[in-house]
């Protein structure tokens, strides 16, 4: 089940031309760009 | 020497959850310790609307795979919410220390509402942090935390 998920994440990461690596970084942006607790 | 966390449970962090969904190789290494893993509701919020954002998967379909891999979803409750105010104070204290040491201000870090979800309840556990947002390791908290794209850690 886990690798069908991925098989399938797989496909749409090429099409999108989107990597892992810069899921996880727009992730971590995201973050940084939360200000609700920020004083 | 690797860093062995050892077969301890674990808190996942949704960027690690996300590097074992995309296939991220330095994530993949530990996909197996989805098993004794465990995600805070509003980290697996994170991984539903990025994986929705980026690929079209549905919240159901990654949910669903996640659970049957023995991902646990657990709350911050009342006790790690009452850690919130320490964990900011840390993080305003830890932000000051490097501005006083001349960091760039880009450079310098600090917790979102997510982070802090994540963390607090980490300490309520004493659980293990697998998380790929290095700055966590920063502050000095008494927790183990761990960066799953260190190349030297072993799970």
């Amino acid at each position: 089940m886990l690798s069908a998920l991925q098989d399938r994440v797989a496909a749409a990461l090429e099409e999108s031309g989107e990597t892992a690596e810069s899921v996880i970084d727009s992730l971590l942006a995201d973050r940084a760009a939360d200000t609700s607790l920020r004083p | 020497m690797p860093r062995r966390p050892g077969g301890e449970p674990l808190i996942v962090d949704a960027s690690f959850v996300l590097g074992v969904l995309l296939r991220q190789s330095l994530a993949l290494r530990f996909s197996t310790a989805l098993e004794r893993s465990h995600i805070v509701d509003v980290n697996l919020g994170e991984v539903f609307y990025k994986m929705k954002e980026k690929v079209g998967a549905e919240p159901n379909d990654v949910g669903g795979v996640l659970h049957a891999n023995g991902l646990q979803v657990i709350a911050t409750g009342a006790a790690g919410a009452a850690r919130f105010p320490m964990l900011k104070k840390l993080d305003l204290d830890h932000r000051e220390r490097l501005r006083q040491q001349g960091w760039p201000p880009g450079d310098i870090k600090s917790l979102s509402l997510a982070d802090i979800a994540c963390l607090a309840s980490a300490l309520e556990r004493n659980f293990v942090v697998l998380t790929g947002d290095k700055h966590w390791k920063l502050l000095g908290l008494p927790l183990r935390i761990e960066d799953f794209r260190d190349t030297d850690l072993v799970l």
